[in-house]
């Protein structure tokens, strides 16, 4: 008979995934783990209005996300975008295989805080479109536009051209 | 009265953080709608994104998040 884990177990246990998307979410490692932090603290203090059952993945990546846009929005949004900007500026158009994770982090920061949830909740983390849009706070539809644009959106970013419906293949080096 | 969990700490975000669903340019039905990605470059990009995603979920986890949540425990044991 297995027992049934506690609920700081099952803290503990998602962990990872929420450090992997408040990095991805917020392109620093420190943030990220404040954002983590501040997630757990939140959900223990209010762990009895989680419904039993229900998704707790989704439940602490409702509260991760806001608490990121809460951060992010009482910081000095000018001063964000800036460094971002300063620190994107370096990148290359580059083919995608020869993208190297930092760079494909820099590419995730160009997107819109937006569509750059969305792609990593449905792509990274495998969320279905309607648990996405619940952590979101948005219409199915909403989330699968916001993914698809996302798409486009980093494609050009990784390699110097628009995303169009006649693309042709990659030049896939080695 | 409880905190919901699932709104931004003061339950607003600005206006110009707020999606404006009028407004929305994923609604705005005067916009060209995104062609769809050749089903090989949407998987290269999920490829990639899911190996930068389980680099990170895969380092270990920091101390001071796993005492935090022991702490918790203890805190609740001990009351």
């Amino acid at each position: 008979m297995t027992e049934t884990p506690s609920f700081g177990d099952a803290l503990i246990q998602a962990i990872p995934n929420l450090r992997a998307f408040a990095h991805s979410l917020s392109g620093d490692a420190q943030l990220s783990n404040d954002l983590v932090q501040e997630t757990l603290l939140k959900a223990w203090t209010h762990k009895d209005s989680f419904v039993p059952d229900s998704n707790l993945k989704a439940w602490l990546f409702t509260i991760l996300r806001n608490t990121y846009f809460t951060h992010y929005r009482k910081s000095q949004r000018e001063e964000l975008d800036e460094d971002h900007a300063a620190m994107n500026a370096s990148v290359p158009a580059t083919q995608l295989t020869h993208l190297e994770f930092d760079d494909m982090q820099k590419a995730l920061m160009r997107l819109t805080a937006d569509h750059r949830e969305a792609l990593l909740l449905i792509t990274a983390e495998g969320f279905s479109y309607e648990d996405a849009a619940k952590v979101c706070g948005c219409a199915v539809g909403t989330m699968k536009s916001r993914v698809n644009r996302a798409r486009s959106r980093l494609l050009e970013e990784m390699t110097g051209r628009p995303a169009t419906d006649d693309q042709e293949p990659f030049i896939v080096r080695k | 009265m409880q905190k919901r969990l699932d709104m931004p700490d003061d339950c607003a975000r600005p206006d110009d953080e707020l999606p404006d669903l009028k407004h929305h340019p994923e609604h705005d039905a005067t916009r060209p709608s995104v062609p769809r990605l050749p089903g090989f470059a949407a998987q290269l990009i999920g490829q990639r994104m899911r190996a930068m995603y389980e680099n990170i979920a895969q380092e270990p986890i920091p101390d001071d998040l796993l005492n935090l949540v022991r702490q918790l425990e203890g805190k609740e044991d001990s009351e």
